[in-house]
């Protein structure tokens, strides 16, 4: 792997164009201006801009763990009494998951002003941001929740109804608490894919965000480096993130290794 | 007297297989009843029928008396009074042995966590699983994870304790204290309805042995009557199948 990793870089470095290249798209100096800003062209910092993806990462992400928790638990359900809002749940799942979020982001933003429809039409860029990551974001997470429970096995529900514990006590003391460990993993993924995306929105959105940001610095110095900052950034999220996951499965696994000494 | 459990005519199928066939049996007060029969003679389906994990197709179960045919019985009341212990322990592998023991009591019954907690550690203490309260499953034998499982069934302070096949899963050396367990139990006059391979511990813990086969009971009645001295033959046939596996296995 290391040597893999030092073969890559040495053809980046050995490579014709590896001046042009580093100045172009690595250039200390005009990384540090996309990053912190220039005050004598009036451009917004990318770490200032970089906020606005970051709440509404912050923002969405709850939302959308909260909201997807009972369309798995509906789209689970096999009793006749909820055959209709599974049919509703199963098409909106297929949707979201099908359409591309830049399509959504574009549809949201440009077609719900002109509807016209009093309270729809009338949202932020920010609220308008969170529906597009929400809705998409959603159905993925549904699915994530939805196999947890699935892969709870079947013992576990009969040593539940056993102990004379109703259908929800089930859900909530069983199936749920076990099926949460099975999915923090692909959860924090999903997690760090929706913090990338949160760049899409600045398409649709009026507003400069780590993205936009960056293609202004490009437009205004002509060098790339600031998307290598915007990049980096990300990085700078996401990597933490998904070692903090790695380090959550990790303690789980030894709390429950470590019972008897305690 | 009204009997403790009562089946009358109990038929099971799953789609076209009829697993019960027609099973009549009672468990009297302070009874302990023993399921023998080949695997897939239906005894964990009976057992599971009983407290309504599973839908009998016809016939009736009554319960100190109670029919629970009516569609106004739910399940999860039934099995607040009748405890069943599992062949694969199926321990709440989340919850530590304490919280395994209370998670009943306190949802099922709302006994506060202190209550719940209390009678608990008396029932680890009374088993010699004091010291494993704070463990969670995966730290514990086979055989310690069948007693908690029991104990886990008890705390619920049933009235009547199924037990289907709660040795097979194990070593054959942590089989003993799985069944010293039973027979402390047994002694203490909890009424049970128990599906077992174990022949001996049938002989000596058992006030009735039902031998099925097919979903049919062939014989029952007490263990030296169908274990020694059986009067069918298909009864004979399984003892000798048994005996024999049993002395090459062991």
């Amino acid at each position: 792997m290391a040597v893999l990793f030092f073969l890559v870089v040495l053809i980046f470095v050995l490579s014709p164009g590896a001046r042009v290249f580093a100045h172009t798209f690595l250039n200390p100096h005009y990384m540090k201006i996309a990053l912190l800003g220039d005050p004598s062209h009036n451009i917004t910092p990318m770490w200032q801009a970089f906020l606005k993806n970051v709440l509404l990462c912050v923002v969405a992400e709850p939302l959308v763990l909260l909201l997807a928790l009972p369309v798995a638990l509906v789209r689970n359900t096999k009793s006749p009494l909820l055959a209709g809002p599974r049919a509703a749940l199963t098409v909106y799942v297929d949707f979201a998951r099908g359409v591309p979020l830049i399509l959504v982001v574009l549809a949201v933003y440009f077609g719900f002003p002109i509807l016209g429809i009093p309270f729809i039409s009338s949202r932020t860029w920010f609220q308008y941001g969170l529906f597009c990551l929400v809705f998409c974001y959603g159905a993925y997470v549904s699915e994530v929740y939805r196999a947890g429970v699935q892969s709870v096995p079947f013992s576990q529900f009969l040593a539940g109804r056993a102990i004379g514990l109703s259908e929800l006590q089930l859900l909530r003391f069983v199936t749920i608490p076990q099926a949460l460990r099975i999915v923090v993993a692909p959860l924090i993924n999903d997690f760090v894919s929706l913090q990338k995306d949160t760049a899409i929105i600045g398409i649709g959105a009026g507003v400069i965000e780590l993205l936009k940001a960056a293609q202004i610095n490009q437009g205004v110095f002509f060098n790339d480096s600031s998307y290598a900052v915007a990049g980096l950034l990300f990085l700078s999220i996401c990597v933490p993130l998904t070692r903090v996951a790695d380090r959550l499965q990790a303690n789980d696994m030894r709390a429950r290794l470590a019972g008897s000494q305690s | 007297m009204t009997a403790v459990l009562e089946l009358n005519n109990l038929t099971k199928s799953f789609g076209d297989n009829l697993v019960l066939d027609g099973v009549s049996l009672r468990v009297e007060a302070h009874e302990v009843v023993c399921l023998i029969g080949a695997s897939g003679s239906g005894k964990s389906t009976l057992l599971r029928c009983c407290n309504l994990l599973e839908p009998a197709t016809s016939g009736t179960i009554s319960l100190f008396g109670v029919d629970l045919g009516g569609d106004e019985v739910r399940g999860e009341l039934v099995r607040r009074e009748v405890g069943i212990v599992f062949q694969s322990f199926n321990l709440f592998p989340h919850r530590t042995v304490l919280d395994n023991i209370t998670m009943g009591p306190r949802r099922a019954l709302k006994v506060s966590k202190h209550a719940a907690e209390r009678k608990a550690l008396e029932l680890l203490e009374r088993f010699g699983l004091a010291e494993k309260a704070n463990d969670f499953p995966d730290r514990l034998s086979g055989g310690q994870q069948q007693r908690v499982a029991i104990l886990r069934a008890l705390a619920m302070d049933p009235r009547l304790l199924l037990l289907d096949e709660i040795t097979s899963a194990l070593d054959p050396a942590l089989v003993a204290e799985v069944l010293d367990l039973v027979r402390e139990l047994a002694a203490s006059g909890m009424p049970m309805l128990l599906a077992t391979h174990e022949i001996e511990f049938a002989r000596d813990v058992a006030t009735t042995v039902v031998f099925l086969e097919a979903g049919r009971i062939v014989e029952s009645g007490p263990p030296r009557e169908v274990l020694v001295a059986p009067r069918d033959p298909r009864t004979a046939a399984f003892l000798r199948r048994y005996l024999a596996g049993d002395e090459t296995s062991g």
